[in-house]
């Protein structure tokens, strides 16, 4: 009897998890892809956090508690992986030049200018970085990315501020380099 | 002129957000889901993999131990016997009812290579040689001595001959002789 309920607990925990999974698992990839703008890495590192939190589902039940915890594993598990990877600028560059067909997005920005993007955003501290990447992902305002980080929404604005500050300054000097050139 | 500037600056910035949001769009693969799940099987542990090793080593320890303690002679189970030692001849003197003995030895208790000293003779307790009546005295005299350390300072005064008593008379049976007689086959 102990064996059955044990069973159905096992089994109501999996049904959970894969409601968790279909429902975060884009969160997870864009995280991770918002650090490594590589789709293969990024799929890697969001695998592997999604798999840790099946290890730790029991105790992550709850569903925006789930994906505030996958944020942050995601989150530091790319930093990691950026980090480690000597290889990645080289990657970076060779991936941005032997693009087989530009994406919608790629023509209407171009692809200087979304490199230049990634530049400015990769120039903000990782506080003000998390930040902007989760706004960015479609469908977070500023009460859900509040949430995501675990601070409050008044935080989340401050930051988004001096985030859009910084990016400005970046993007000014990025074009005042070019023009000297 | 430099508002004009923070102005476009802050206008790019936004233009760079509304990028990154286009470039975050992005989906994972359609096979995600499931190398996710690959993944979570290849860590999960078989269910009936090697489950049971530490419960029946545990038990396998256990039994040896028993049959290790079960074999052992007495004497090792209980080594509390074993440490025990004869009292001091001095305590026994003290509340000795009856002359015996000092130097009796208390038998050894028997160790787990008993059959080799079972081959030895036994020995015999040494008995000093005493006249018969002077055990008692002699046994007094030997536990003083070994409870306190001899001083000639603390011998009494008076003659201790008087304590001791009267010596036993020992009678010497007078010895006969006899006269040889030369046999005949004798040497000269």
């Amino acid at each position: 009897m102990a064996s059955l309920v044990q069973v159905s607990g096992d089994d109501a925990l999996a049904r959970e998890f894969e409601e968790r999974l279909q429902d975060s698992s884009s969160l997870a990839f864009r995280v991770a892809y918002g650090v490594l703008r590589q789709r293969q890495d990024a799929e890697d590192v969001a695998q592997e956090a999604l798999a840790r939190a099946f290890q730790r589902r029991a105790s992550l039940r709850d569903r925006e508690r789930f994906r505030a915890w996958l944020v942050r594993i995601t989150w530091r598990a790319a930093l990691d992986r950026r980090r480690a990877d000597t290889r990645r600028l080289r990657r970076d560059v060779a991936a941005v030049a032997d693009e087989p067909k530009a994406t919608a997005e790629d023509l209407a920005i171009g692809r200087e200018r979304r490199q230049r993007v990634w530049e400015a955003v990769d120039a903000l501290s990782d506080k003000l970085r998390l930040i902007v990447v989760l706004s960015a992902i479609e469908g977070h305002d500023t009460r859900e990315v509040a949430r995501l980080v675990g601070v409050s929404e008044g935080t989340v604005k401050s930051r988004m501020h001096r985030a859009r500050q910084e990016l400005a300054r970046a993007l000014r000097w990025m074009t005042s380099e070019e023009t000297t050139r | 002129m430099d508002d004009e500037r923070r102005d476009d600056a802050l206008s790019a910035a936004d233009e760079a957000l509304d990028a990154l949001r286009a470039e975050l769009s992005v989906a994972p693969s359609p096979d995600f889901h499931a190398r996710v799940r690959t993944r979570i099987a290849e860590r999960r542990p078989p269910a009936h993999g090697w489950g049971w090793i530490v419960p029946a080593l545990a038990a396998a320890v256990l039994l040896i131990a028993v049959i290790v303690w079960m074999r052992a002679p007495l004497s090792d189970r209980t080594p509390t016997a074993a440490v025990e030692t004869p009292a001091p001849l001095s305590r026994a003197a003290d509340t000795m009812p009856a002359p015996t003995p000092p130097a009796e030895p208390v038998p050894e208790p028997r160790r787990r290579a008993a059959p080799r000293t079972a081959s030895r003779p036994a020995i015999e307790p040494i008995r000093p040689i005493v006249p018969p009546g002077e055990e008692l005295r002699l046994a007094r005299y030997v536990a003083s001595v070994r409870q306190r350390p001899f001083e000639a300072d603390t011998l009494p005064e008076s003659d201790p001959r008087e304590l001791l008593g009267d010596p036993a008379p020992i009678e010497i049976a007078p010895l006969k002789t006899a006269p040889l007689v030369p046999d005949e086959g004798s040497i000269r």
